[in-house]
This record gives structure tokens, sequence and C-alpha cells, in this order.
């Protein structure tokens, strides 16, 4: 019996790389189903920090300098659009932003890696390396101990979960179909279209998104396509609520627009343990004291624990890695919100893509890829 | 070095405190927990240096029980009150003790936390002026207080009908009991014959209650429905209607209950599978014979691994004493299964009891009938039950996607008030069993904590996870 595909895009995970790229689909026009997992998966998109945050990318890879000052200019453009279509504020604030170095050491490599970005841009590229005495009055809350800090006025931050909830329901106000409880257990590629068995029944698309974090790599398997994304935990404490306390964002330390600070965080390489631990507690607490020591007597109502999604290059992905099967993954879907929503989605929609997405094929990391390019 | 010790109980109430004194018996160490400045647990509270601690006031079985508690602690237990468990690391133990955490190491962790009061989301139980009857219990026990002005009691439950009967001997008498449930204890009662004749004592004592209820001349509303409790700053009156006629009392406190429920905050934290009890309209730990959770060396006992009243919870925690000897080569297996035997039946006579208690008293409000869309679910974070339903339309299917996208849960109880009414409005919108929704993770710290205790934390060995 022929295929009937009961939709023209699958859009694979529901966390908010895929949410947004299928909220972008929609606005195109396109038939779009979005298959997740169930309320217990692994989901960063839960787990963030909620910065949008722009300074220091492409530290590795110089495309993705410009990419993420678009991301920053069309956020606005984003929130404006939720609000009026959700009726929900997703709490942007672009007020600029400082990454806090706590030793001399720290702020030479910080001026280095800026001056490194800076030099790669195209464009002009604004920031500021600021010391100790220029930082406080920057952010007057800053402890003596700090040694210094980049400022950029490019920075800012918005409510992630409300952003996650945002889209979710614009997708779904959008006409798209959700699928919840509905993880993909197998990819089959029939003529021209995707097969794809989940959890709850079978699904037929023309083309497909994967767009499932972490669980990206056992689909690429699917498609014997390997797919270099593995787990970065990242360990996050929040306090209760205070008022408004700071004028600009801290990478380090930022306040929701619920009153709450969000403290973090590590960069822990344990795999797909998902729990908390003492001694990295204690570490942030240290840290967030002497960053801002005046939250001494504040308290901790929770912790928590969630993976970032890397690449070698902590740079996105976004590649047709099989006719009509895009792969999209990154490791600040918060601040890429905006292009994907736009600009990724489009490029799925039409399958033409942008100029400015093109050094993100997953080919970059083949090993002989430099020599092939050279 | 971090202290070393056989076992850790946390929670010393009847069931942490024959634990303890179990294994001490079989001439095992075991530090006993409990956040609270005194043992004693919620049914013995007070039992040590509270109001009534040698007085028949509040009935002979808490005379009898708070004797056999002080006994029990002061036979040599390490005991350490004031000292809440803040997390749990693999096998490392974190409590906070007068605002500096302490940590101990052991490869066998008992859970006895108790129960809770279950919530009773009714429109206007947020006003001041409402509380729990446990809350208020627990008050009249350490500190004497029982309510002045005029009070009504509402909901059902064997724990209403005590504090009922209890105040009624003070003196104190409530203005009416606004009863939720039909009463159907006949035929209730005809099922469970058996049971009840083995428990007669029991059932002779909650007999008591009723008739002490009738002869100080209580008005009873039965199955009393459209609750509402009306006021402005607190609490002005209670709507109800009853028997087909809607009743309006004025009264300055209303004390409510609908049963309890497991306190299961650390089993969720830690992991541990859970079921859910559809007679008791709760989750619960799923243990073995010996009380054992699903994470290896970690027991659960007493009302936190299922309700089953302080008359069970010894047995379960000399259960769990026995397998931890046993693990220890302290006792033979054989001696361990001889010894078992007698702490069983004990407790399934108190099992057959607890069915006829949960058949007679169904939390029939807060279990039953949907939650009134503007009721708020959520007390710290101030959620109402419309904005959970509004989740499940977003696409939250359970109640992690649930807490993010409407905070429900996110404060300072994490969701220990909350977890069951928002699984159960999830279950209804969605038509997912309780099971397959789930509970919500909380997380540590089980209670807040300020950054300096945490930042001054003792480091007995570096972190080395995160050198990076
Ligand atoms: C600690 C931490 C802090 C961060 N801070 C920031 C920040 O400040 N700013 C920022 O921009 N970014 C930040 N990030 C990164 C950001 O959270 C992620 O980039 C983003 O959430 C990734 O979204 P995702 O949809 O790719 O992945 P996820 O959120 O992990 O979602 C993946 C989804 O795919 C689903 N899935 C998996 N397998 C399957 C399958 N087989 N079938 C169907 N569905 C499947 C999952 O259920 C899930 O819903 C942070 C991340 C972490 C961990
Ligand atoms: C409010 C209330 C009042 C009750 N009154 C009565 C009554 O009058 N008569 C009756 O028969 N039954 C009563 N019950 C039921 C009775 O509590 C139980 O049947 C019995 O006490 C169960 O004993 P337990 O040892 O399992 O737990 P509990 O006696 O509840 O003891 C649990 C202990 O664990 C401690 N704890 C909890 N979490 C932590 C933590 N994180 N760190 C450290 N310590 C912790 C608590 O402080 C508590 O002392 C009441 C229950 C409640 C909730």
């Amino acid at each position: 019996m022929p295929m009937q595909p009961e939709c023209d895009v699958a859009v694979i995970g529901g966390g908010l790389v895929g949410v947004a790229i299928a909220c972008g689909l929609r606005l195109a026009g396109v038939n779009t189903v979005l298959l997740d997992e169930g309320d217990a998966a692994i989901r960063a998109s839960r787990g963030n920090f909620g910065l949008v945050w722009v300074q220091g990318k492409g530290d590795l890879l110089a495309p993705y300098t410009p990419w993420a000052r678009e991301a920053g200019r069309v956020w606005p453009e984003l929130a404006r659009w939720l609000k009026e279509f959700t009726g929900l504020d997703v709490g942007l604030e672009q007020p600029g932003g400082v990454f806090l170095c706590m030793t001399e050491d720290d702020l030479a490599a910080r001026a280095a890696q800026m001056a490194r970005v800076a030099e790669q841009s195209a464009e002009p590229y604004e920031y500021e390396m600021v010391d100790s005495r220029r930082l406080r009055e920057l952010v007057p809350q800053v402890g003596p101990k700090v040694a210094g800090a980049s400022y950029s006025a490019y920075d800012g931050q918005a409510n992630p979960i409300r952003l996650f909830r945002a889209l979710h329901r614009a997708f779904v106000q959008l006409g798209g179909r959700y699928a919840p409880n509905a993880g993909v257990t197998a990819i089959e590629r029939r003529s021209s279209a995707y097969r794809l068995k989940t959890a709850d029944g079978e699904w037929t698309a023309n083309r497909i998104v994967l767009a499932s974090g972490l669980g990206n790599v056992g689909l690429g398997e699917q498609l014997g396509i390997s797919i270099p994304v593995k787990p970065m935990r990242g360990q996050i404490m929040v306090t209760e609520r205070l008022p408004q306390l700071f004028p600009l964002v801290m990478e380090q330390i930022r306040q929701t627009d619920d009153g709450t600070l969000l403290i973090g965080t590590s960069w822990e390489d344990v795999g797909f343990d998902l729990s908390t631990s003492y001694g990295t507690t204690r570490r942030i607490a240290r840290n967030a004291l002497d960053f801002v020591p005046m939250l001494r007597s504040v308290s901790v109502v929770r912790s928590w624990a969630a993976l970032r999604i890397l690449t070698p290059d902590a740079s996105p992905i976004y590649d047709e890695i099989a006719p009509g099967a895009f792969l999209v993954t990154c490791h600040s879907g918060v601040s890429l919100a905006g292009n994907h929503v736009f600009a990724t989605a489009r490029w799925i929609a039409d399958g033409r893509i942008p100029q400015n997405m093109r050094a993100f094929s997953r080919a970059r990391f083949e090993p002989n890829h430099q020599e092939r390019v050279a | 070095m971090i202290e070393t010790v056989d076992a850790v109980i946390i929670g010393a109430g009847p069931a942490g405190a024959a634990a303890a004194a179990s294994l001490r018996e079989l001439g095992i160490a075991s530090v006993l927990l409990d956040e609270r400045p005194e043992a004693g647990g919620n049914i013995y509270r007070g039992a040590l240096g509270g109001a009534f601690a040698r007085s028949m006031s509040l009935g002979k079985d808490y005379a009898s029980g708070a004797a056999w508690l002080r006994e029990a602690i002061s036979s040599g237990l390490d005991v350490r009150p004031s000292s809440a468990v803040s997390r749990i690391d693999a096998d490392v133990v974190s409590y906070d003790s007068g605002g500096t955490i302490r940590r101990l190491r052991t490869r066998h962790l008992v859970l006895a936390t108790g129960a809770i009061e279950r919530a009773m989301p009714l429109p206007g139980w947020t006003l001041p002026g409402v509380m729990g009857v446990g809350a208020a219990q627990l008050l009249m026990k350490q500190s004497g207080l029982v309510p002045d002005g005029r009070y009504v009691l509402c909901g059902n439950g064997p724990l209403l009908l005590l504090l009922a009967k209890q105040l009624i001997d003070l003196g104190a008498l409530p203005a009416a009991i606004v009863e939720t449930g039909r009463r159907t204890p006949i035929r209730t009662a005809f099922s469970h014959g058996p049971a009840l004749l083995e428990h007669r004592a029991s059932v002779a004592k909650g007999l008591g209650f009723l008739a002490a209820i009738r002869q100080a001349g209580i008005p009873v509303y039965r199955d009393a429905r459209s609750i509402r409790v009306e006021g402005d700053a607190r609490v002005r009156a209670i709507r109800f209607t009853s028997a087909g006629q809607a009743h309006e009392l004025a009264v300055d406190l209303v004390l409510c209950h609908e049963g309890i429920v497991p306190n299961i905050q650390l089993s969720l934290t830690l992991g541990c599978a859970h079921d859910w009890d559809d007679a008791q309209a709760s989750f619960r730990p799923r243990v073995d014979a010996w009380g054992e959770t699903s994470r290896p060396g970690t027991f659960a006992i007493g009302d936190c691994a299922g309700i089953l009243g302080a008359a069970a919870a010894p047995h379960s925690g000399r259960l769990a004493a026995l397998a931890i000897a046993s693990a220890l080569d302290r006792l033979r297996p054989a001696q361990r299964d001889q010894l078992a035997s007698l702490e069983r039946r004990h407790l399934l006579s108190e099992r057959r009891f607890r069915h006829f208690l949960d058949d007679a008293y169904r939390p029939a409000l807060s279990a039953q009938s949907p939650i009134a869309d503007e009721v708020v679910v959520c007390r710290c974070e101030r959620i109402a039950a419309n904005e959970v339903r509004a989740a499940v339309r977003d696409g939250a299917r359970g109640p992690a996607q649930a807490k993010v996208f409407t905070r429900c849960g996110m404060g300072p109880c994490q969701g220990r008030v909350c977890g069951p009414a928002v699984t159960r409005i999830i279950a209804e919108e969605t038509g997912q069993s309780r099971e397959e929704i789930g509970n919500y993770h909380p997380r540590f710290p089980l209670k807040p904590m300020v950054l300096a205790e945490l930042a001054t934390a003792p480091d007995e060995e570096a972190d080395h996870a995160d050198a990076a």
C-alpha cells in the first residue's frame, strides 16, 4: 500500500529548539506535527539559566558571532509576537551584560577571548574590558574580590520557562499538532517519505527535523549518521524572591522577572547523571558570595542540574543530513530562539539554506574536513 | 573525615524511635535525626516536655505512648533533635543543625518521616483563620493552645473526631462539625467485621468520640457540599449545603481535615519507585517485606511508607532493624525471620483495621469532586486550579512540565502541599492514571537554606567532580 504521509514535516523533540522550529513552520503554513517524549524526559529547556547572551560567542567558530548577534537583534520581535499572540510576557530585557572574572588571570584570559571574537567579526564588535572599580560603577553590588569583567551592550535575559510555554502555546494556537508521550524509537526512509515509530503509534512525514537535544544521537544512528553532541552538566540554585537588584545582567548570577535569583553554574562531564552534588553546591554558593557579598543571608529554595547539549566547538549544527532530514541542535536555545522561529524554520520550509547558516554543517567535525576545505 | 555510622534514621516518631531502639538491642549504633526540637513525631508531639507530657487530658493512649517514647529515647540512643535533613548524596546524609551543616556517612538509611495532612483546596482555604486539624492539634500538644472564639471542624477522618473529643474534654467546644462524604458506617462496618472484632478497643474508642460529640450537643452537618470559606482579610463565615439545605455559619476559625498522606519528599528526591494507593488516595514508596525501597539500603517505615497509624509504626521500624542487623551479620537469617514473624502479625492486623478506616473515611472533597477553577492549589506561588488546567491545554502531561509552565510547586514547600492536587487535576484533564502521571521531583535543599550556610559547609573531601 502506498504510504499516505500524515503531515508534511514531523519535528522530533519538544524542547526549546524543536518547538521554536515547529512554530516557525506553522507560521510558514507548513503542516507540522511535533513529536515529543513524556513528562519525565531529559529536557535542557526546563533547567537553563535564561540568558539571552551574545558576547564571546563564536570563539571557536567565527560565523557563530554574527549569528548570535542576529539572534539578539530579532529577540524583541519574537517577544512582541509571543505577547500579542499568546498573552504571555516572556520577560525579555536587554540592558547589557557582564561576565565576571574573579582573578586577574581569569580576566586576562577573558580579554584574550573577547579580542579574538572581535577580530574575527566582520561588523564592528563593541565590548569593554572593565576593572574592578569600573565594574562596581556598572553593578554596585559586586564584591571587592572580583578582578573585573567583560561588558557588552548586546546581552540580556528572558524568562526561559515562560518562553518555553509561550512557544508551546503558540504552536498549538497556530494549529500545530503536539504529540506528547510519543518518543521516536525508529526511523525508516520509504521512497520519498519517513516512517516514524513512536511510543504512541506510527507517523509518516515528507520531511523530518531532528531536534531532540541529546536524543539526536540515537536518532542519528537510525539514519546511520553520527551526531557529535554530548551532555555537559550544569547545576543551578534558585533563591527566594527579592526586590529587583541589578542594573545589568551578570553571566553568573541573574535575577528573574519573578524576583528570584538564579545562581550558577558548573561544567561537569558526568554523562547523563542529573543529580546535584554537595561539593558543587558549596562551590557555587562560595563563588556567589565572592561575586555579590550582600547575598549572605538570602535563602536558597532549590537547586537542580540540567544537561547542556554540547558540540565540540560549542556552536550549533544546522544541516540536512539526509534528503529531507534536518538536524538542528545548539547549546544556546534561549539566545537563539528568535533565529530558530524565523530563519531556521524558513530554511526547513523552503529547503534553501541561507548564507549565514551555511557554516554550521555537521561536516565540520569530520576528521579531514579542514584539509578538504583547504 | 565524615562521621560514619551503621544506620541513620530520619524522623524520631514511633517508627524511627522503635527502629533505633531495636537496632540498639541488636548491638548496632544508629543516629536518629529529627528536624523538630524534640523527639516524638506527630502523634507524641510534646511527649518529652509539652503541655500534656505527663497528663491524662489527651487520653490514655497519648499518655502511655508518651511514656514509651520517653523510655526508648532515654535508653542511650543517639538522638539529634533540631536536625533537618537537607540533602543526601549517595551514602552521605547532610543535615542542618542550628545553622550549620553536618554530615554522616552510612550504608543504611531509614526514612521515618511520617505523614502530613492532606491539603483541602476549597474556596477560601488560603484565608487566615483556616488551618489543618492536625496543625491545631500539634499546637495544643506542644503549647497547650486551644481555639478561642467560634470555630468549626470541617472534613472527615479519625483525627478530626479525635480532636473534637480532645477539645470537648478541654472545654473548647466547636460550633459545628461540617462533615464531608457520606457516612455509611453500618454497611462499611459489615464488610470489615472480623477486623473490627479484632480491634474492638479502637472501635469502642471511635464510638466514644461520636458519643462525646453527640452528648455535647454539637451540630453535625452530614455530606456537606459546595463548601466555601468566606472572608476578606480573614475568615468570617463558612457556607455549604447539607441535606439539600444551604447553610452559613459565622465563624472565626475553620479547622479542616481529610486524612493524612505519606510524607514522601525524601523518597521522591532519592528517586525511589512510588505506587499510587487508590484506597488512601496518595502515593507511597514501593517497599519489600522489610521496608526496603527500590534504592538498595534505603528503608521507609511508619506512615511515610503508607498510612498505617501509630500502633503499626513501631512494628515496621523493628522489621527494618532486623533486616539491617542481618545485612551487617549481627543476626542469622533464621533468627531474623523468626523475630520478624511476630512483627508481621501485628502489622497485618493493623492493616486490616486500616482498610476499614480507608473505606469509612474517603477524602470526599479533596479526592473526588473537581477543584473549582479559581481555587488556589499552590499556596507558595499562588497558582489556581484553572492555571494548571491551562498548562494541560498547552501540552503538559505531568507535574514536571506543569511546574515549568505555571511555577506551581516551585515555592519553598516544593509541592509537598499541592503535589496530590496537581496530579489529580492532570489526571482529570487528560484521562491518564495517577500512576502514569506521577509526582513532583523535589530538589535539594529540602528546606530553604541561606547562602552563607551553604558556602561554609564542611569540606571533608574537596569536590572532584567539577574540577574543570
Ligand atoms: C545548566 C544550563 C544552563 C543553560 N543556560 C542557557 C542560557 O543562559 N541561555 C541559553 O540560550 N541557553 C542556555 N542553555 C542551553 C539551552 O537550555 C539549550 O540550548 C536548549 O534548551 C536546548 O533545547 P533542545 O530542544 O535542543 O533540547 P532539550 O530541551 O533537551 O529537549 C529535547 C527534547 O527532545 C525530546 N526527545 C529526545 N529524544 C526524543 C525522541 N527519540 N523522540 C521524540 N522526542 C525526543 C525530549 O523529550 C525533549 O523534549 C543552558 C543549558 C543548561 C543545561
Ligand atoms: C498533624 C498530625 C497529627 C496527628 N495526630 C495523631 C493523633 O493524635 N493520634 C493518632 O493516632 N495519630 C495521629 N497522627 C497520625 C500519626 O502521626 C501517625 O500514625 C504516627 O505518628 C506515625 O508515626 P511515624 O513514626 O511514622 O511518623 P511521625 O510520628 O509523623 O514522625 C515523623 C518525624 O519525622 C520528622 N521529619 C520529617 N522530615 C524530616 C527531615 N527532612 N529531617 C528530619 N526530620 C524529619 C518529623 O519532624 C517527625 O518528627 C497525626 C498525623 C499528623 C500528620
